[in-house]
């Protein structure tokens, strides 16, 4: 037996990389060793001097005298307040709303805290861009919080230093530059939507008028104003009212995951999927995009093209509107466009339900699609509204080209990074990290990250969840960031340091109480730290007219000729975003949801792509673009274009926490300004290396089950029953009904609750909050790469991703290139009959009087035979004691009201069994019998975006649980095992165009 | 070499050994283990030393403050919580001000340090115990407890084991109180209970016999 076998990950998979299972990586190798030696004395490598007997005999010593250790009682201690803080009752958690900036717009959240940590985040009804749900960013952002890596004090060119030396240097430098009118002094500041920081930076400017402040996003929002400038005459935000749309058209618009408010713009779609009444209709999803998002998942009709081809499809469409008789004030040119078939269906489609129709482009595509799109929405009447945007001001990669063209130039001095990691995202032809050099650079940031540790000063900034601040969402309202928690490493605020410039040392508090929230007086003011918004602060929509000259001149812009070859497109990262979740363990172990990638990124190839090149999955290939190369693992990807390689952007970090190193590759090493969105011009060479990829989507496979069943609209309308009674995978119209089967054991009645879920497959997206969230509730452990790739993640829920080709009329899909996709989210299916409970030799799994399947860690002893009765695959095992390195500052995260779980023992979800009893508990107390519906909401059903699971009693005929387990839909997952699971599932129902055959 | 090794004798060493020492010596370890090592033999009678030498028969004996003066999240949430040091420190501050037992009391308010209670009954993490929910049904504070009011030092009386926990669980009636006589440590069960467990909160009491009842 080789060494190899039992090194257990600490070997490179590749590229001498080296993988990790804790949070705080032990960064000694040999410790790292010897903890896992501790572990599993019979794998050990042998010692040094020490020979293999007299180590099995010093360890049988140990281990016989450890259990005499245990008689002796432990002793605990209580340590209560010396002073208690009013409202605080230790074991009740407290919740504050607060909020967070997302994407283009903003998140409101309320944040449950025990004894003053904050635990778990929530969306926050009150807010219109959450209505409760969340992001599995959002989600996730509560680790990043209790972050070992993050920096503790700022720093002097690597010297640890005090607030009151940066204070003393910050006035320093804001003195000098007001000496010369703020000459040599530039601000690079994200994408902000706060007003405290914006009155901050106004105030710099009046100061110090020569002072520069340019505003940076990797994934900026410019070309979605430029192109209303172009068609209405002025820079405006468009708000798609998605619950009002039959028909939606988007042009590489991942809208119901990143751009714009997805939160609820994924509630709005879905509230269009019900399918609750008979006379409920459906709403029609066309996405017209180069690599499959969950925005094309969701799509009933998707068109794969590259994305640099695709402003020729909206010249398409729009020549074809206008060819129905739709007054665009142009048309295009003729031989400009493409797919007309599939456009003319489209057009036709919006006509025939203006006014209820919308057309959406991503934020990638050039400011003359969003013109088109903009006057077409409007001479459909579609409800959309728009609004002005919180600064009218670029954000986009021209302005770090020019301030690092600046700092090599000399004409900037000194910089403040506020926020933002421009050595790191800044285009590639900019020279950014280079040009840092040249200047004195403050940056403010959480870690000492790419741009913190080339900067000449490194402040440590506030988490969001630490900071006094308050953000605007896109339609304007305004929320106040309020901390749950003093900052745990005196970090400071990106207000409190342009003010500390000025000489101001202001708190961040006072700062916001003096802004537009505190305006209305104390009464308000405490109204809206309640409630998370300011009520009627949301910015007035503004009416619209046409540009006369606008269309035309989208269209000459759009008859250019398209780069034939292949194309590199980038988007932002599922797991890191653009790079700022990186160092979020969970955020990395989160599958995305296309790939099902995990602690990666790779280059997506379609398959006829791949092959014409002869890649496969795994393979190592160098792209090679504009002079930069780059080698990154390939993946191949149904539904990706063709000749059009997707890079997600935002791994491969290089400083700035223990969990990024190593994992995964720089994207933004190829993204020139100019190729921010495409790449043209690519050249891609096999290097005949190989990398593992952990995918997650191999395993628990489903053996072709009907675990998912979907129908055409109209297949439904003639059936709605389709879904019931023994399906095969996508059997249409109705299977065989099964008969009641017997069963060994008597049945049980349920008198007092009966817990039940019904999860709609219709509104799921497959964003993967529900599987933050459960992590983020239950103190979910993390695996690493290592642990992913042998099939153990911890996650209790998982969200399974199947291609699928509808078969029958209406409908053609190259299985392999443009296939469908449905999500199915999984976890424990709290079986009436469990096959699980039976087998546990020790009684560790029973089930309870109200239907739950319990799982007792402490009484098992690990035999896993329950996981291997599962057929669910929904029980996960710990291999290893996942929980054992977690530093203290991450222990804080984690909920007091479930058990942390050592090795070897059982886990799967448990219906959020803790809220459970907290509602029954709570009930009790008032002296009454049943919790009413909605008192108790599970983990992953409250940050759903889109509701899709429902949770409840099935005993009370008005909850809403039982409501959609009795919708036609409705079914259970391989009912011919008799398990009677509780879970349903409400059967997918796709809305095809009938025009659009063969199309 | 001999056709055997061993002796004839030899053939009855290892039954007697095995039979004779040890399968008792084994069934005597276990045995011992299995009746001592129970929280009854382990738990009960615990009397640690804790910092400040608080007499519960001086405060809720003598001076009759009721429990909830003190453990005032008990009603309402599930620890009910040692007091902080700002409860002491209210009649603290002019009873027996310079009074030496209460150094470390006082060194606490001064200090913002919590003193460093030794936990006395104490339940292993996995267990979730709620006192608000035991309360609200009618459980006294000495049918756990014990005689608090009788403790010079408190002692754990109870064992506190699941096995004891769900013999009341399984049959609460002779343990259920009216919501006055809750905190009243004279109170014992009456002679014969009622056949249907009513509660304080006046609702009929089924404790949680489930697992998740108290295991999350």
């Amino acid at each position: 037996m080789s060494r190899a076998a039992f090194t257990y990950g600490l070997a490179a998979a590749s590229e001498g990389r080296r993988h990790w299972r804790s949070l705080e990586e032990l960064a000694d190798a040999p410790e790292f060793r010897r903890a896992l030696e501790d572990e599993f004395p019979e794998g050990a490598q042998e010692l040094a001097g020490v020979s293999r007997r007299s180590f099995l005999s010093l360890m049988g010593a140990s281990l016989g005298l450890a259990g005499l250790s245990g008689c002796r009682r432990p002793v605990e201690k209580i340590l209560p307040y010396a002073k208690a803080p009013e409202d605080v009752v230790p074991g009740r958690p407290q919740f504050y709303a607060t909020a967070m900036a997302l994407g283009g717009g903003a998140l409101g959240l309320v944040v449950e805290s025990h004894e003053g940590r904050p635990t778990k985040i929530e969306g926050n009804a009150l807010h219109p861009s959450s209505l409760g749900g969340t992001t599995a960013f959002a989600q996730a952002a509560v680790l990043d919080l209790y972050d070992p890596d993050r920096s503790r004090n700022p720093s002097e060119k690597g010297a640890a230093r005090t607030w009151a030396d940066a204070a003393k240097a910050l006035v320093a430098l804001g003195a000098k530059h007001r000496e010369a009118g703020g000459k040599g002094l530039a601000v690079l500041v994200y994408a902000h939507r706060s007003p405290t920081l914006a009155a901050a930076l106004a105030d710099l400017r009046s100061a110090m008028p020569s002072a520069r402040v340019v505003r940076w996003d990797p994934f900026p929002r410019d070309a979605i104003r430029e192109g209303s400038r172009m068609a209405f005459g002025e820079a405006l935000e468009p708000l798609p009212d998605f619950a009002k749309a039959k028909v939606i058209v988007s042009l590489d618009s991942d809208f119901l995951w990143v751009e714009g408010e997805p939160v609820r713009q994924a509630r709005d779609f879905a509230s269009n999927r019900r399918l609750e009444k008979a006379s409920d209709g459906l709403n029609r999803l066309y996405a017209v995009e180069s690599t499959y998002t969950i925005t094309g998942a969701a799509a009933d009709h998707r068109l794969r093209l590259r994305r640099s081809e695709i402003p020729r499809f909206a010249a398409s469409l729009a020549r074809e509107l206008s060819a129905l008789g739709l007054d665009l004030g142009a048309t295009a040119a003729a031989g400009s466009h493409t797919h007309e078939k599939w456009a003319r269906a489209v057009a036709k489609d919006l006509l025939e339900n203006r006014g209820r129709a919308i057309v959406v482009a991503g934020a990638a595509q050039p400011p003359a699609v969003h013109a088109l799109v903009a006057q077409a929405n409007h001479a459909l009447s579609a409800p959309v509204s728009y609004v002005p945007p919180f600064e009218d001001a670029p954000e986009g990669p021209a302005g770090l080209v020019s301030l690092a063209e600046s700092m090599r130039s000399g004409e900037t001095t000194t910089l403040l990074v506020l926020g933002t990691n421009p050595a790191f995202d800044a285009p590639a032809d900019a020279g950014f990290g280079a040009a840092m050099s040249k200047a004195t650079v403050v940056h403010l940031g959480s870690h000492r990250d790419e741009t913190g540790t080339l900067a000449t000063w490194h402040l440590n900034r506030a988490h969001d969840l630490e900071s006094w601040s308050d953000v605007r969402s896109l339609d304007g309202m305004l929320a106040v960031v309020q901390p749950l928690v003093a900052p745990l490493h005196a970090g400071r605020t990106d207000a409190e340091v342009v003010r500390l410039l000025l000489g101001e040392d202001r708190k961040a508090h006072d700062l916001v109480r003096a802004g537009p929230a505190g305006a209305g007086g104390e009464n308000a003011w405490r109204r809206a730290l309640h409630d998370g918004v300011v009520a009627g602060s949301a910015f007035p929509a503004k009416s619209v007219s046409p540009n006369p000259g606008g269309a035309a001149e989208a269209f000459a812009k759009l008859s250019g000729s398209v780069p034939e070859g292949m194309e590199i497109t980038f988007h932002p990262d599922s797991h890191a975003l653009d790079g700022r979740f990186a160092n979020n363990g969970w955020l990395q172990e989160l599958p995305d949801p296309m790939t099902r990638l995990a602690w990666d990124n790779a280059a997506l190839f379609s398959p006829e792509t791949a092959r014409k090149l002869g890649v496969s999955e795994g393979d190592l290939v160098e792209l090679a673009a504009g002079g930069r190369t780059l080698t990154i693992a390939a993946l191949v990807q149904p539904g990706q274009a063709d000749d059009s390689i997707a890079l997600a952007v935002g791994q491969g970090r290089r400083a700035g926490g223990k969990v990024l190193k190593g994992v995964g590759f720089d994207a933004y090493r190829l993204r020139s300004a100019a190729g921010a969105g495409a790449l043209a011009g690519v050249k891609v060479t096999r290097t005949g290396r190989t990398h593992d990829l952990a995918r997650t989507q191999h395993h628990h496979v489903m053996e072709g089950r009907g675990t998912v069943r979907e129908a055409s609209l109209h297949e439904y309308r003639a059936n709605p029953d389709f879904a019931k009674g023994e399906g095969g995978s996508h059997a249409p119209a109705g299977g065989r009904k099964l008969p009641v089967l017997p069963s060994m054991y008597a049945d049980t009645e349920y008198k007092g609750h009966r817990w039940g879920m019904v999860i709609d497959l219709n509104a799921c997206t497959g964003c993967g909050a529900c599987v933050a969230a459960c992590q983020s509730e239950n103190n979910g452990p993390l695996v690493g790469k290592e642990g992913v790739l042998r099939s153990r993640e911890m996650h209790w829920l998982r969200i399974d991703r199947y291609f699928s080709q509808t078969p029958g009329p209406g409908l053609v899909h190259e299985p392999e290139a443009d296939p469908q996709v449905v999500f199915q989210p999984v976890a424990c299916q709290e079986c009436e009959n469990a096959p699980c409970e039976n087998v546990c030799p020790v009684g560790a799994t029973t089930h309870t009087s109200e239907g739950l399947n319990d799982m007792a860690y402490n009484r098992c002893v690990g035999t896993r035979y329950c996981a291997n009765n599962c057929p669910f695959k929904v029980r996960r095992f710990n291999f290893f004691n996942y929980q054992k390195d977690v530093p203290e500052l991450r222990k804080m995260q984690f909920n007091p009201d479930v058990t942390v779980r050592s090795r070897g023992v059982m886990e799967k979800c448990t219906y959020c069994v803790q809220r459970i009893q907290e509602a029954k508990i709570a009930v009790h107390k008032d002296g009454r019998e049943r919790v009413a519906d909605g008192a108790v909401v599970t983990a992953c059903q409250q940050s759903c975006p889109s509701q899709a699971i429902r949770f409840g009693d099935l005993n009370d005929p008005k909850s809403a649980a039982s409501k959609a387990a009795a919708l036609p839909r409705d079914y259970r997952m391989l009912e011919d095992l008799n398990v009677r699971p509780r879970t349903s599932f409400l059967a997918r129902v796709r809305n095809p165009n009938p025009d659009m055959e063969g199309a | 070499m001999r056709p055997h090794l061993f002796p004839r004798w030899a053939d009855r060493v290892l039954p007697a050994l095995a039979f004779g020492v040890l399968g008792p010596a084994t069934t005597a370890v276990v045995a011992g283990f299995w009746y001592y090592g129970t929280d009854k033999h382990l738990s009960v009678g615990y009397q640690p030393v804790q910092p400040v030498e608080y007499s519960h028969k001086l405060h809720a004996g003598d001076l009759g403050i009721d429990c909830r003066f003190c453990h005032y999240t008990v009603e309402k949430a599930a620890f009910a919580v040692v007091p902080p040091t700002q409860v002491c420190m209210t009649c603290h501050s002019k009873v027996k001000p310079d009074s030496p037992l209460l150094a470390a009391l006082r060194e606490s308010d001064a200090t913002g340090r919590p003193v460093p209670w030794v936990r006395v009954q104490n339940l292993p993490d996995y267990a979730y115990f709620d006192h608000s929910a035991h309360v609200a049904a009618g459980v006294g504070c000495s049918t756990c407890h014990g005689r608090v009011d009788r403790m010079v030092r408190v002692t754990q009386r109870e064992p506190l084991s699941m096995g004891w926990c769900l013999d009341c669980h399984r049959d609460p009636a002779p343990a259920l109180r009216k919501a006055a006589d809750v905190t009243n440590m004279d109170w014992t069960p009456a002679a014969a209970p009622p056949a249907v467990p009513m509660g304080a909160a006046g609702r009929v009491v089924r404790p949680p016999t489930d697992c998740s009842g108290c295991h999350r």
